[in-house]
């Protein structure tokens, strides 16, 4: 030994469960701040490459450039790359009503605008083209890659192209029948004409958002920003949502820092309380203060150089493994295409540097209590009981109830203030961060990913509705029930729906019924209507028909009532009443705009409100959270879905017109859902098969894009489990490692109890009830303090998308039954382990 | 005992330091500044150096513009091109330059941007770096003049206490070199200090024995003058003159035995007197002490009873077999004297692992409590009985710390008395517990 | 030459009327090289009145000096400082640090000192306590009697002037009291250290060149102001 240091080094050794505890205490935290920072990261990432693909890498533009205007631009000394775009003047019609309007862009052009190739190259002449790929069939004469078609050019003149390039399938663009083709013009021949577009981007290290002002005066008419790109820099006038990122991340870092800080504290804490008599020994042997200081100090040094590169090699490692694992878990290593695990140095230098100073702030106040005992101490008697204050007047506690066991843990709790302030304190923080970070992971799934069935669905075949053809017979099925059969057996294949054609209703709504709220919130003012002498309120709804695949998937988003083949038939439906307006300030915000309840009957006016006979009655049977299928909500309107029964009898009651449609109750189309991570190129062949099958049928194939939306989804769901994980084992140790200390703590005091005639079961009871009781007023405390910090979670998260406060019923009675548990469950080991020992033995050992 | 092994002054050690601490502090709160201000300057120079260049270069272009304004607009692109000049065209432009006399041997002083900014930071570098310079200074002679100041309070202490023999009165409580030092420095004092006060004893000790040996040989010196006289002037039968001629030898041999002990304890206690320590049994010393005694003994009807476990001659230990036997029959020879006729003197032994331990029991009256501190004072007699001049436990005791050991009296509740020896295994070494000597 | 002079020491404990007397004007000097026992019954201020000469507590009034330093004007560093380099204590209750060896807790005044220990003469001192074949053991696998010495090795061990002690032999048993005592007395006499021993036992009393006798907090008798030298 050269040094008196190393007794901080032998006293780790020697309480090397201790230590490792709190080491593994400080590697979760770090791993888990590292991690979190990642995942802030990652999300600001991939929110900025999933705008970059949308909406484009531009980060100003120009409509209506004059050429001085380019010129100058070209020449300006900020500007990084300048790109134009030149949309074209007519458009070619083809066959199927479908429209193509050819555009060149020069080089830079490409670069910036979200033009994505699915194989192939982007054009490098005016004589080339990139075209859509669902587009390819539609040309005249089919053409394949590097086939040729003739196109009007963007000055309206016919041109023979060269297909050099297919670009991805847009959902948008085949539902509307109108697509967009892409030549090239070269930069310096470009024309400028009122019709161009240009896009520029700055150079890298400008302070984009101190340019915009001196960058909107060059031109006269209006220049537009990409506003999404700019806000995601952080580089908009508005700089809202890197704001509320920042709050929002730097909330959970610091609960994390804080309950790293109270896991060290209180394991410091308790090893300085066990040694205060050897402090005061080595005081009186001429330690000084300082010296004392250091040695606590220095127990801290150790086990943060140990544990903080662990921590992140953990942080590091605990991602990868996660995301390897899923991957090999049969979400194939599709996951690993999309996502990558950016490093950041940023991230491991501020974790690092966090932890470190976490574990000196928790060691801080122990090491001035160590440094503060006097050299007295020492010679006195381990006699700690005697000197702790006890207040005789109280109100009794529960705990009483339990007879003397009770009795003697009340008394035990009540005994040191500060022991229990500690103890409390730590499993308080335990819980209110589990409720947090179950809150707020919640949240932040809901709002990035708001899914519904809808995402699973990457083929759709539906009948042409051309008015040239000739409208199909009312009750045919346009695919029949074979065919669906046989898709939905095809390998990779998660459902197989039918689409319906749907109708609109007037809903007769009570005026107590309506959310007043909803009226005020967005300024939207129903129709009030008298009938029956009632005051009642006109809400438009959809009424859309399910087959028995749908149902089967909407069960998932009951919220109350039940889905039952048998009562939807008779007059039933499911109701969706949640929508999500666009409030009077501007946001959008989660709503109920009716309260109906299950068994409630719905007043719907099938016409225009004057027949009687179109007023039809049905009766609500379950009402879902949000629609299963389509946009999860509305704005302003009810969904009502029903089988096929009560919808014919709905149908039927449709006044007879001209515009009335033909197809009632008849499939008009089918769309498929993949599983995760399915090959879907089997499918598609099929599906296209079927498509030939039927002349009249059209094929929209998104697979690519729905597959890409999925993962981001599921990136994010693995993300907030295992972050929801990670926590409870942290939450979990904290609670263990103080109870157990606690309670070995007092290994002589027990032993005294056991000599006095205390039975070992009595003991353990005892026990047993003080870890119980620690349990419940830490979750009371952690719920308290837990949904405090939700709320202000709750108001950060509502700046970017409004919803109502949902009090955190789930996470309060998981971190609650989960306190109780490991609070009664920890002390069953150190009492087994005092039970072995020779009580007599270790009495005389502390004395 | 600590050492100040390495000679060397590792880091650690000179951390200790408070002055290389407060240096430190010091030269890093400096360094931190000097960061800062270079910052700040090289920030503020840039800025009026861009300032009076676009100037320069704004004057430039708007007189282009005027006549050339594709030029112009060339010319600004070129400004602010991040990527390195072609050499090629560096190479023709100095060519051109050179044509009107503009080379880079050229002092900056003809380009009236230049000469503006080299005369500015010239100045100002050299202005911060002789205020750095001179704070820097100011720290470290403020540092040294209170370390020699520390040194010379320090000096002055050992002066008055070398010259004026007043206890040292600064001492330094730190844990660095100083500290050190003025340990150092008090220790010797203090060292001094015993030194010469173990001095003073010595020389007391010499009066006392003198005083001693004149005051114990007085009476039988002036009662054997008296016997002698008479014998001399004759008046005496020769009854008579052969009783007065046995007293005379009696105590001829009394004074003879009193200087020789006295002389004994003398040396003994002046550490005139090298102890040859030798492995052998202690059974051996203690049959040697006993058969001394034995004459005494057997006069007295006393029986000297050696327990089992201390005639085991397994019991080695380094010792003086000859000066430990004496301490023995001294010790012996006192229990038999205040032992009454007839009854046992025991000798035990006991082996612990940091001691043996002798102990010899009498039954004997004891000794009263108000005696107990002084019975290993020279000729203290805690009764009149016995024949003792109270040498033998004095001489027992200088002889039994001589082997490193503890003599001491152990009151024994059955009566009698028990002294018991205690003898380490291995003693402190005689090196560290000696005087220093000067 | 006196190494400790008390002066009118005075300690209270408490305010007002829960106020008590520890120590009441206590004063004495003890000379290098003595062997003083301090005896009383319990509550006597014994203890405090160690804590004081070792500079543990503060007194409420008078003086300590230890070798011509006042010691409680120094600051609590340098009372620290001065604590390592000038006094050893030993303990009923020995006091070991756990998770260091024999050799270890031996050594650890000079450590604290930041300063290397002489091999030579620990390992002197360690054959002397008779904990040679120890001295790698930590003080949880030694016997009380062994513990004790050990912290007398660590009391001796920077050769403080002197050497403190409160109830060293309250816990064992006469045969290992005894070696502690002969120990003690064995510091005296070969390194002319200053031993205190707070003692109930009248054997450890009665071998001691000096006793200090305290009642209440005041000391009504002492030794060496009588019966010395006849």
């Amino acid at each position: 030994m050269r040094s008196y240091g190393a007794m901080a080094g032998r006293y780790l050794k020697q309480q090397r469960k201790r230590s490792i505890l709190t080491i593994v205490g400080i590697i979760l935290s770090v791993a888990l701040i590292s991690a979190l920072g990642t995942m802030g990261q990652a999300l600001k990432d991939n929110l900025l490459m999933n705008t970059k693909y949308e909406d484009g890498s531009f980060y100003f533009g120009y409509e209506k450039p004059t050429p001085e205007l380019y010129e100058t631009l070209k020449k300006h000394v900020l500007v990084d790359q300048l790109g134009v775009l030149r949309v074209g003047e007519k458009t070619t019609p083809l066959k199927n009503n479908i429209t193509v309007q050819v555009s060149s862009a020069d080089e830079d052009g490409y670069k910036l605008l979200p033009v994505h190739l699915y194989e192939g190259r982007l054009p490098s002449s005016a004589d080339e083209l990139v075209v859509e790929q669902w587009l390819l069939e539609q040309l005249p004469g089919s053409p394949k890659l590097n086939g040729s078609v003739q196109l009007n050019n963007p000055d309206g003149q016919p041109h023979n192209y060269q297909i050099v390039g297919v670009l991805n399938n847009q959902k948008g663009s085949q539902i509307k029948y109108f697509s967009q083709a892409f030549t090239f013009t070269d930069a310096p021949n470009v024309t400028i004409t009122s019709k161009a577009q240009l896009f520029l981007t700055l150079k890298p290290g400008v302070d984009i958002n101190k340019q915009i002002e001196a960058f909107t005066k060059l031109s006269e008419n209006k220049m537009f920003t990409n506003h999404q790109l700019l806000a995601l820099m952080g580089e908009s006038a508005d700089n809202g949502l890197n704001q509320v990122l920042a709050i929002i991340f730097g909330t959970l870092v610091g609960l994390v820092v804080l309950s790293t800080v109270a896991v060290i504290y209180n394991a410091f804490h308790i090893a300085v309380l066990e040694r205060i008599r050897q402090f005061g020994l080595l005081r009186t042997l001429g330690a000084s203060p300082a010296q004392i200081r250091n040695l606590v100090f220095r127990e801290a040094t150790v086990l943060s150089a140990i544990g903080v590169p662990l921590g992140l090699l953990v942080g590091w490692f605990g991602l990868w493994f996660s995301l390897w694992l899923m991957a090999k878990s049969g979400l194939k290593i599709m996951m690993m295409e999309t996502f990558e695990l950016t490093f950041h140095w940023w991230i491991i230098g501020g974790s690092f540097v966090i932890g470190f100073i976490a574990v000196y702030l928790a060691a801080w106040l122990p090491a001035r209590k160590a440094s503060r005992v006097s050299p007295v101490e020492a010679a006195k008697g381990a006699g700690s009981i005697v000197r702790e204050s006890y207040r005789r007047i109280r109100i009794p506690s529960l705990l009483n109830l339990i007879g003397i066991e009770g009795q003697m843990a009340s008394k035990n709790i009540r005994r040191n203030r500060t022991k229990f302030r500690i103890t409390t304190f730590s499993i308080v923080i335990s819980i209110m961060l589990f409720i947090v970070f179950h809150y707020f992971t919640q949240q932040a799934l809901n709002m990035t990913t708001t899914t519904n069935e809808d995402d699973r669905i990457a083929f759709m075949l539906r009948s042409s509705y051309s008015e040239d053809i000739a409208k199909p017979q009312q009750g045919i099925d346009f695919i029949s029930d074979d065919v669906m059969d046989q898709i939905a057996e095809l390998p990779g294949v998660y459902g197989v729906y039918g689409n319906y054609y749907g109708l609109g209703a007037m809903v007769q709504v009570p005026e107590e019924v309506v959310n007043g709220h909803f009226e005020k919130k967005t300024g939207i003012l129903f129709e009030p209507m008298q009938s029956d002498g009632n005051n009642n309120k006109i809400i438009y709804s959809d009424i859309r028909l399910y087959d028995d695949a749908k149902l089967h998937e909407a069960s998932k988003y009951l919220k109350s009532g039940n889905i039952n083949s048998e009562e939807l038939a008779d007059n039933g439906v499911l109701l969706i009443q949640t929508v999500k307006p666009m409030t009077v300030d501007g946001k959008k915000e989660i709503m109920p705009l009716t309260r109906y309840s299950v068994g409630d009957k719905l007043t719907l006016d099938m016409g225009d409100g004057e027949n009687v006979e179109q007023i039809q009655e049905v009766t609500v049977t379950g009402i879902l959270t949000q629609s299963p299928f389509d946009s999860p909500y509305q704005e302003n309107t009810l969904i009502i879905i029903t089988s096929k029964p009560t919808y014919a009898k709905l149908f039927e009651a449709l006044p007879q017109n001209e515009s009335t449609n033909t197809y009632g109750t008849a499939r008009i189309g089918l769309e498929v859902a993949l599983k995760d991570g399915a090959d879907p190129e089997p499918i598609r062949l099929k599906l296209q098969e079927v498509a030939r099958n039927h002349p009249d049928s059209q094929f929209i194939d998104y697979a690519a894009s729905q597959k890409e939306n999925r993962n981001f989804n599921i990136q994010m769901q693995i993300f907030v489990y295992s972050f929801l994980v990670i926590i409870g084992v942290i939450g979990s140790l904290n609670i263990i490692n103080t109870v157990q200390t606690n309670l070995l703590l007092r290994r002589r005091e027990i032993g005294l109890l056991q000599a006095v005639g205390m039975t070992m079961g009595q003991i353990r009871r005892m026990a047993s009830a003080e870890g119980v009781w620690f349990g419940v007023i830490g979750s009371f405390w952690g719920i308290l303090l837990g949904v405090g910090f939700s709320y202000v979670l709750y108001q950060q998260l509502s700046n970017v998308q409004g919803f109502p406060f949902e009090f955190p019923w789930g996470a309060s009675l998981i971190a609650c039954g989960a306190a109780l548990f490991i609070g009664l469950f920890s002390v069953q080991g150190p009492l087994r382990r005092m039970e072995k020992a020779n009580l007599l033995e270790e009495l005389r050992e502390e004395a | 005992m600590e050492r100040l092994e390495e000679k060397r002054l590792g880091i650690y050690r000179l951390w200790r330091n408070p002055s290389i601490r407060n240096l430190s502090l010091v030269l890093t709160a400096l360094l931190i500044m000097a960061v800062v201000l270079i910052a700040l300057y090289s920030h503020y120079s840039t800025e009026r150096l861009k300032k009076s260049w676009m100037d320069k270069e704004a004057a430039m272009i708007g007189s282009l513009v005027a006549e050339q304004p594709e030029w112009a607009a060339k010319w600004i692109t070129h400004l602010v091109e991040t990527d390195k000049p072609s050499p090629e065209s560096v190479a023709e432009g100095y060519k051109v330059l050179d044509q009107y006399g503009l080379t880079t041997a050229l002092e900056s002083d003809w380009f009236p941007v230049l000469g503006g900014h080299q005369s500015r930071t010239f100045w100002s570098l050299i202005g911060g770096a002789i205020v750095f310079m001179i704070l820097i200074a100011l720290f470290v002679f403020r540092e040294i003049s209170k370390q020699l100041q520390r040194i010379r309070t320090l000096a002055n202490s050992l002066e008055d206490t070398v010259k004026h023999n007043q206890p040292m009165s600064y001492l330094v409580y730190d844990e660095g070199e100083l500290g050190l030092l003025a340990n150092g420095a008090q220790e010797l004092t203090i060292r001094l200090r015993e030194t010469i006060e173990q001095l003073h004893r010595d020389k007391a000790f010499l009066k006392d024995t003198v005083s001693d040996i004149s005051h114990q040989l007085k009476t039988p010196l002036a009662s054997l003058m008296i016997y002698i006289d008479l014998l001399r002037e004759g008046n005496v039968d020769a009854g008579h003159a052969a009783e007065f001629l046995a007293t005379c030898r009696r105590e001829l041999d009394r004074m003879e035995w009193l200087t020789l002990a006295l002389l004994k304890l003398a040396r003994l206690e002046a550490d005139a007197l090298e102890m040859s320590m030798e492995e052998i049994p202690l059974a051996d010393t203690l049959t040697r002490a006993k058969d001394s005694v034995r004459r005494l003994a057997d006069d007295k009807t006393i029986d000297i009873k050696i327990e089992k476990s201390a005639s085991d001659t397994s019991v080695v230990l380094p010792h003086d077999s000859h000066w430990l036997a004496e301490a023995f029959m001294n010790l012996l020879k006192n229990a038999i004297e205040h032992s009454p006729s007839g009854s046992t003197v025991a000798v035990s032994l006991e082996n612990t692992p940091v001691f043996i331990r002798l102990q010899i029991k009498d039954q004997g009256p004891g000794i009263a409590a108000q005696h107990l501190p002084h019975i290993f004072k020279k000729f203290y007699r805690s009764s009149s009985e016995g024949s003792g001049v109270g040498l033998g436990l004095p001489l027992a005791k200088s002889i039994v710390e001589k082997h490193g050991g503890v003599l001491s009296v152990l009151p024994n509740p059955s009566g009698g008395t028990i002294f018991n020896i205690a003898l380490p295994h291995h003693p402190f070494s005689a090196n560290s517990t000696k005087l220093t000597k000067l | 030459m006196d190494v400790i002079n008390v002066d009118g020491l005075n300690k209270f404990y408490g305010k007002g009327t829960t106020q008590v007397s520890a120590l009441r004007d206590v004063s004495f000097a003890i000379k290098q090289g003595e062997f003083v026992a301090v005896v009383g019954a319990s509550g006597s201020g014994k203890s405090t009145l160690l804590h004081m000469l070792g500079g543990l507590d503060k007194p409420s009034d008078g003086y300590v000096h230890i070798d011509g330093e006042n010691l409680y004007a120094l600051k609590e560093k340098d009372r620290a400082v001065f604590r390592r380099r000038k006094i050893g204590f030993i303990f009923q209750s020995y006091n070991l640090i756990p998770v260091l060896n024999v050799e270890e807790n031996i050594q650890l005044p000079m450590l604290l000192d930041h300063r290397q220990p002489d091999k030579a003469y620990i390992s002197d001192l360690i054959h002397t306590l008779g904990l040679h074949d120890r001295r790698k053991h930590l003080p949880s696998e030694l016997s009380g009697g062994q513990q004790q010495r050990v912290a007398i090795g660590r009391a001796l061990a920077y050769r403080p002037a002197i050497v403190l002690a409160d109830e060293p032999t309250g816990n064992l048993d006469s045969a290992n009291g005894r070696e502690v005592i002969e120990l003690l007395k064995l510091a005296v006499n070969q390194y002319h250290q200053t031993v205190i021993v707070i003692t109930h036992d009248m054997n450890v009393a009665a071998e001691a060149d000096r006793v200090l006798k305290l009642q209440d907090g005041k000391l009504i008798s002492d030794t060496s102001s009588h019966g010395r030298g006849v």
